[in-house]
């Protein structure tokens, strides 16, 4: 028997608990990365469905649902890191754009939010750390319509 | 001339003990890292009942850790739950933290009844690290039964340790320990086995099992406890304790019997040990040596008896492979009006030519025709028959070397 024939069961033994602890570590990682995305998701919903609640009272009425996504659902390699979440509704209002946007303003600085560069002036966005806030004109029409989103995006 | 017993012949060494010796090893140290853990949780629960501090919780979401397995037939499915919640609380530097978490132990094995009632938006107390307020509990349980967990890398380490352990003397020629210069010769040897250190050994062993007879005793009395939450030895330890009377009754039988031989030996232990004293300590086949033993009193015998003892796979109660008298005496006195006056004598041994050599262990793999098959030990044996039913037994090991004279 050569010295090469020798080594194979030793090499094949090696390389399968080389094979058990890396899929051992990445197992543990990536399970503690969904603990983790879980832990801050739930924290930002909890934040979100607070702020929303905040900015209730306002002379605007919904007209349809309010729709809540997160993410990343199935995360791969590049995203594992990441959680975000997201609220649209979309509001028929008798005032204007202008004065629904200078009452998120009144309630949202005090709070340390920062209104954005005016993009156009049918779209602001308010932004404090991970959070955006983006209010867009749907119509201006007389009721005016128009769409908020508030967005959560993190990377852990 | 004399020869230090602490050099040993040239040998080669056996690789393929060593061999097997670094496979242990490796064994060993992976028993070592299997105590991380444990001693990491150990840091974990004396942080969290002496070093962390206590805030206030909200709790934000419940969000149960679910594990389970199948089992065939019928593909059933058995849960078991864990308890996570995420909550929210205020150092006191102010810092608003949230985490994750329930106990330091990950919710394992937590009561049920203690954490269902916690829901999202109550107020509860926490305990935070001050280092790193990340690591917070909403629970300070304390959960023995994890460090039953210790046995598994201490079962590994003591089992390996012992194989590494032989393996090592096996790759490592027999020598003497305890060795001393001799006074009137060149080498005083040292006691293999006396009456001193038989009757230490039956003290130990009355003492733990007196120690495990009490234990078994309280664990029992404790499962006579009628509620079940005061039965605090079961629930340290985990398990039943049903029955243990038994258990309890036999260490007090054992102990009772070890009590007993160690009572009848005890009075034995004033008779000085002799001293035995050689020129060579590491004879060959067909070598002789100059022998002195001096026997201080006071001590009167029934008979004195000197030999050279040889055993082969030695065994309580078989006779020597090979017993040669040095020295007999009948009606032995020595000292008996002045304590500390001794019987001093000298002869000459002589190894027999067949004699085998000294042989602690028989290696792992014969290497050849004259590899050793047999353990070999070679004595000097005092017997003091200091009664008609009890004689006194010292053995003086020598080493007989594996070459001819």
């Amino acid at each position: 028997m050569s010295r090469h024939s020798r080594l194979i069961p030793f090499i094949l033994v090696a390389a399968t608990l080389v094979l058990g602890i890396v899929v051992i570590v990445l197992s543990v990682y990536s399970n503690r990365l969904r603990l983790e995305r879980e832990t801050v998701l739930a924290a930002a919903k909890y934040d979100g469905e607070a702020l929303i609640a905040l900015l209730k009272e306002m002379p605007a009425t919904s007209i349809d649902f309010l729709e809540m996504d997160s993410g990343p659902d199935d995360p791969d390699l590049r995203e594992a890191n990441q959680a975000w979440t997201t609220w649209t509704q979309s509001f028929s209002t008798t005032a204007g754009f202008s004065e629904i946007i200078a009452l998120h303003r009144t309630r949202l600085e005090p709070l340390g939010w920062v209104a954005g560069e005016a993009e156009n002036p049918d779209r602001t966005t308010f932004t404090k750390g991970e959070w955006s806030l983006t209010l867009v004109s749907l119509s201006d029409t007389n009721p005016a319509s128009f769409r908020r989103q508030i967005h959560w995006r993190v990377n852990f | 001339m004399s020869v230090d017993p602490t050099s040993s012949p040239k040998t080669r060494k056996p690789s393929n003990q060593l061999r097997l010796a670094r496979i242990f090893a490796l064994f060993f140290f992976l028993g070592c890292a299997g105590l991380i853990p444990v001693i990491r949780q150990a840091n974990r629960d004396y942080r969290v009942a002496n070093i962390y501090l206590q805030s206030e919780a909200g709790i934000i979401e419940a969000i149960p850790i679910n594990s389970g397995y199948r089992t065939r037939p019928g593909q059933r499915r058995e849960p078991s739950t864990r308890p996570s919640f995420v909550f929210r609380f205020a150092t006191r530097e102010g810092e608003t933290v949230t985490t994750r978490g329930y106990d330091a132990y990950g919710g394992r094995e937590a009561p049920h009844a203690e954490w269902n009632l916690i829901s999202a938006g109550d107020r509860v107390p926490c305990w935070y690290d001050p280092s790193n307020p990340r690591n917070a509990v909403l629970s300070r349980r304390f959960n023995p039964h994890f460090y039953w967990l210790l046995a598994l890398p201490l079962g590994i380490m003591v089992f390996t340790g012992l194989l590494l352990r032989e393996c090592l003397r096996r790759a490592a020629p027999p020598v003497l320990k305890g060795i001393q210069k001799g006074r009137r010769l060149a080498w005083r040897l040292p006691t293999v086995a006396s009456q001193r250190a038989m009757t230490g050994c039956l003290g130990v062993a009355v003492f733990l099992c007196a120690l495990l007879a009490a234990a078994f005793v309280l664990a029992a009395l404790d499962y006579q406890v009628p509620v079940y939450r005061y039965r605090w030895i079961s629930r340290v330890l985990g398990f039943n304790m049903n029955g243990w009377w038994i258990v309890a009754l036999s260490a007090a039988l054992v102990g009772g019997l070890f009590l007993w031989a160690f009572l009848v030996n005890l009075r034995w232990i004033v008779v000085p040990e002799p001293e035995v004293e050689v020129n060579a300590t590491r004879l060959l086949p067909g070598q002789s040596t100059a022998l002195y033993l001096k026997q201080a009193g006071p001590l009167t015998a029934e008979s004195y008896k000197v030999s050279l003892i040889c055993e082969i796979n030695g065994t309580p109660g078989k006779p020597p492979a090979i017993q040669k008298t040095i020295f007999e005496k009948t009606n032995f006195s020595a000292g008996p009006d002045r304590e500390g006056e001794a019987v001093e004598f000298s002869a000459e041994i002589e190894i027999p030519e067949s004699a085998g050599h000294t042989c602690h262990s028989v290696p792992m793999k014969q290497t050849g025709a004259n590899a050793p098959r047999n353990l070999v030990a070679w004595f000097i044996r005092v017997e003091r028959k200091v009664s008609a039913k009890t004689t006194l037994q010292s053995d003086f090991e020598m080493l007989v070397g594996p070459e001819r004279a």
